[in-house]
């Protein structure tokens, strides 16, 4: 027992004063040890009546079990060390919107305002790095406030809401001006199908990468956000439609779809 | 551990003999002796066993370990919707624990149990690591995330209000 706070306390526990010199000392310079100093024999006493050690009978057969169960790709990509596991995921999660952006990248690029293309990427973009940030932040690290994800997700819809609630980018190309009136549904329900479909790929592989438990819970459901604000992404870099309406009907909503499923995959208490 | 990560298989029974029963007795704290506490233990090792790869060599396994069960613990109180004090009430099958000692010693007891559950997380956190579990105040830092001079005044304030709980008792 070299630990000088222990040692104060195996002292502490015995009924004995701190006598010894370099307790002594130690206790001057440990605000902990002095409290309990201060609180004598009663309070070592009673801290001293905690419970003993439990037995952990029958746990080992469980854990030997469920670990003997780690086996197959899945369980090797969540046993990859943490740095390599965040490479795949934000290489899964950039896939679709960079492959989206220079195969199939929106036709008006050329009129689209830089300034505005900017904030409309650093709205839609920066959530899915901060969500994705929170996901894959490991156990074994102090767990992050618990506001982190929900900033993170409130940041995610506020990206997706920002471009509805602007006025329209601009009315200079030609097929940026559909999407309205009798084309507003089937426009807004193609982009929306669309969006959902590119966030796939994002949620199948920061799933397979995450070291959840169980097959539901928090970073499952911070998985499906992902995939809702990296489908909105795809599909901002790909529709050139800049009407309000159809932002809101075909791109938002694939977030907001996405957020449905995290509210059902967030685990609740089983009665 | 390193042995373990380097493949040799029986050193994670070795690990779980060593700590299991020290982790059970952290997750009974808060929990009681229901099944949830025997859960948490098992997917603290999982949670081990599928992190291995991320410990370093040379490092020290306690605060590591006992990270991994802290957030997995509340996790699970923010899956209950609740915070550790609801688990004073003894449900779902929990035991009480039978305080030993004289009984002087089992009314201070019960009355510091109570004064320990009432100290914010941050404070009662540190004294159930510091003094139950016996991490030393570097260990401790590690796990909470917090600099050493920041654990130790949460452990000296809590400490404090325990002993004015002790004596308010008197």
């Amino acid at each position: 027992m070299s630990d000088p706070c222990q040692r104060a306390h195996a002292a502490l526990r015995r009924g004995e004063g701190l006598d010894e010199p370099s307790l002594l000392q130690h206790a001057a310079q440990c605000p902990a040890c002095a409290a309990v100093l201060q609180g004598g024999t009663p309070l070592a006493a009673a801290l001293d009546d905690a419970p003993s050690v439990p037995s952990v009978e029958g746990l080992w057969a469980r854990v030997e079990a469920e670990v003997a169960q780690e086996r197959g790709p899945a369980a090797w990509l969540r046993s990859l060390v943490t740095p390599v596991r965040l490479v795949v995921a934000v290489v899964v999660a950039a896939l679709v919107p960079v492959l989206v952006g220079l195969l199939w990248g929106r036709v008006d690029r050329a009129v689209y305002p830089a300034g505005r293309l900017v904030l409309d990427l650093i709205a839609l973009g920066l959530p899915v790095a901060l969500v994705l940030a929170v996901t894959m932040h490991p156990l074994h690290r102090r767990a992050l406030p618990r506001w982190a994800g929900a900033v993170a997700v409130a940041l995610a819809g506020l990206g997706a809401l920002m471009g509805p609630l602007l006025s329209p980018a601009h009315h200079d190309h030609p097929a940026s001006l559909g999407g309205v009136e009798d084309e507003l549904f089937p426009r807004a329900i193609a982009c929306l199908v669309t969006g959902l479909i590119l966030g796939l790929p994002a949620l199948v592989g920061v799933a397979l990468v995450q070291r959840r438990r169980g097959r539901f819970g928090l970073p499952v459901a911070l998985a499906v956000v992902l995939a809702g604000a990296v489908g909105g992404l795809g599909i901002f870099l790909h529709c050139p439609l800049v009407a309000p309406a159809h932002l809101l009907l075909g791109h938002a909503m694939v977030l907001a779809v996405y957020l449905g499923l995290a509210v059902v995959a967030v685990p609740r208490r089983v009665a | 551990m390193a042995a373990y990560v380097g493949g040799d298989r029986s050193a994670f029974a070795v690990l779980f003999e060593r700590y299991a029963p020290r982790l059970l007795r952290l997750m009974q704290r808060d929990l009681g002796r229901g099944e949830d506490a025997h859960d948490l233990v098992q997917q603290t090792f999982l949670q081990l066993h599928r992190a291995r790869r991320d410990f370093r060599a040379g490092a020290k396994l306690r605060p590591w370990l006992f990270t991994i069960a802290l957030n997995l613990k509340r996790q699970h109180f923010r899956r209950q919707g609740r915070r550790p004090e609801a688990s004073l009430e003894l449900e779902g099958g929990a035991e009480p624990v039978a305080p030993r000692g004289n009984p002087e010693a089992r009314v201070g007891d019960v009355q510091l149990r109570a004064a320990l559950l009432r100290l914010p997380e941050p404070q009662r956190e540190v004294i159930v690591l510091h003094w139950f579990e016996g991490l030393s105040f570097r260990e401790i830092a590690e796990v909470v995330g917090a600099s050493q001079p920041a654990v130790k005044v949460r452990a000296h304030r809590g400490y404090n209000k325990l002993r004015e709980a002790m004596e308010g008792q008197v």
